[in-house]
């Protein structure tokens, strides 16, 4: 064999270059060149990937469409229940903080028993007062007993049935509760209207009455416990001819939301009827 | 037997009347939901035993009505009876019909309710009864009269659909 035939001279040449390329290519000689050379192969590989994926995206868009507006349904659906559940537990807590105040009240007046119960209705006379309540004879609730909230009165039982009760108002205008003024230790009586306006009457005409007088309950007549929160003396009307004051008084009580109230069941009202001449 | 199936329509007539209505007070006024709907019913060319339902409603309003004497019950047996005698007679006109039958049951209403309260439970003052409470419950009735009616013909029209000739 001889080193210098030909053939063995060719492949020792391609060697040398190959070997002398990588040395160059390694030691960084060569990068601005390559550079030069790869940049067109890179744009026209970019250009063919774009469009490639583009074509790609433009067969498959159409399942991952549906497959979206599926998710986004599902995920729609999945709002609403949560928006739902946000407006029960909103719902609740409401209630929660009724009966939270209903509890302190309670806490309050250790001597009554209550129970707490639901307005489930209104009469639908435009003319009377009354509520209706979820719970009757069956639970306790018997003709007469008081009922209130943590504000103060509400009315009394004035019909039961075995799983509800109709509760009068104290705006009614066939209402009538004694009640004394707290700072003078007065007494007199408040009516309901139709307009649900409280009216304080048997105001005798020596005592000093004044805007923002509490008013409790006085126990006379033996239909409420006394010193329960009526409300305050909203107006004071004053006419040196007539025997007694006027005035109207503003309830602590918002009969236009009254959701839950107490009703007081160890007290026991007095007919007094029967006495009176 | 068609009498039977209003039963359970007043019974529910009557819980969204006390359970609903009732506490949307307008200027101390109130729609009776209860009342415009049976005349809606009742003017309908297809409805029967009409009265019977006004019977069942007003005997339902005595019975959760504190006041005594069952002062519901008369106005809407008038009511009832009033809507069988005219929507024969003004059947051209049944918007017109509705409104007069409002008109005239509300005011029946109203007064039978005013009169049993004062003789019996409170001594009401005739003009703020009148104008803080019957006119507003009044014109409330009429203005819910029309859609009223136009929703319950268009129901019953849906569920007894006119034979063609």
């Amino acid at each position: 064999m001889k080193l210098l035939d030909p053939r063995m001279m060719r492949v020792g040449l391609v060697v040398i270059v190959i070997v002398g390329v990588l040395l160059l290519t390694l030691s960084g000689y060569l990068t601005p060149a390559f550079d030069s050379a790869t940049r067109p192969i890179i744009g026209v590989q970019g250009w063919i990937s774009t469009r490639f994926l583009a074509l790609k995206d433009l067969l498959t868009l159409p399942r991952d469409v549906a497959s979206l507006r599926q998710r986004n349904a599902e995920l729609e659906g999945e709002v609403s229940r949560l928006n739902t559940d946000v407006i029960t537990y909103q719902q609740q807590l409401k209630e929660a903080q009724v009966l939270y105040a209903l509890l302190d009240f309670a806490r309050t007046s250790p001597e009554n028993q209550y129970i707490a119960c639901s307005v489930i209705g209104r009469d639908p006379s435009p003319f009377l007062q009354y509520i209706i309540i979820d719970h009757g004879s069956d639970q306790g609730i018997k003709f007469g007993m008081p009922v209130v909230t943590e504000n103060g009165l509400v009315g009394t039982v004035d019909a039961v049935t075995a799983g509800a009760s109709r509760i009068q108002l104290i705006t009614d205008p066939a209402s009538v509760v004694n009640i004394q003024l707290e700072n003078s230790g007065t007494e007199a009586t408040i009516t309901g209207s139709i307009t649900g306006e409280i009216q304080l009457s048997m105001l005798p005409q020596d005592v000093t009455v004044q805007n923002g007088d509490i008013i409790l309950t006085s126990g006379l007549g033996g239909k409420y416990p006394s010193s329960i929160m009526v409300g305050q003396v909203n107006s004071v009307t004053k006419q040196v001819n007539s025997l007694f004051q006027q005035a109207t008084m503003q309830p602590s009580v918002d009969f236009s939301n009254l959701t839950v109230v107490l009703v007081i069941t160890n007290f026991r009202p007095l007919d007094i009827k029967p006495l009176i001449p | 037997m068609i009498a039977l199936l209003g039963i359970p329509l007043v019974i529910l007539l009557v819980i969204i009347q006390t359970s609903v209505i009732s506490r949307l007070d307008i200027s101390y006024g109130m729609i009776d939901l209860v009342l415009v709907t049976l005349i809606a019913i009742g003017i309908h060319p297809r409805s029967k035993h009409i009265v019977y339902w006004f019977l069942l409603a007003g005997f339902l309003l005595a019975i959760i009505s504190p006041v005594r004497l069952m002062y519901p019950l008369f106005p809407y047996a008038v009511t009832g009876i009033l809507v069988e005698y005219l929507r024969k007679r003004i059947w051209r006109i049944p918007l017109l019909l509705m409104a007069i039958l409002t008109f005239l049951g509300s005011i029946m209403q109203q007064l039978a309710a005013y009169i049993t309260i004062y003789f019996t439970q409170a001594q009401l003052p005739f003009m703020d009864s009148l104008l803080q409470v019957s006119l507003p419950s009044i014109t409330l009735n009429i203005l819910v009269s029309i859609p009223a009616y136009l929703v319950i013909k268009d129901w019953g029209d849906t569920l007894s659909p006119q034979e063609v000739e």
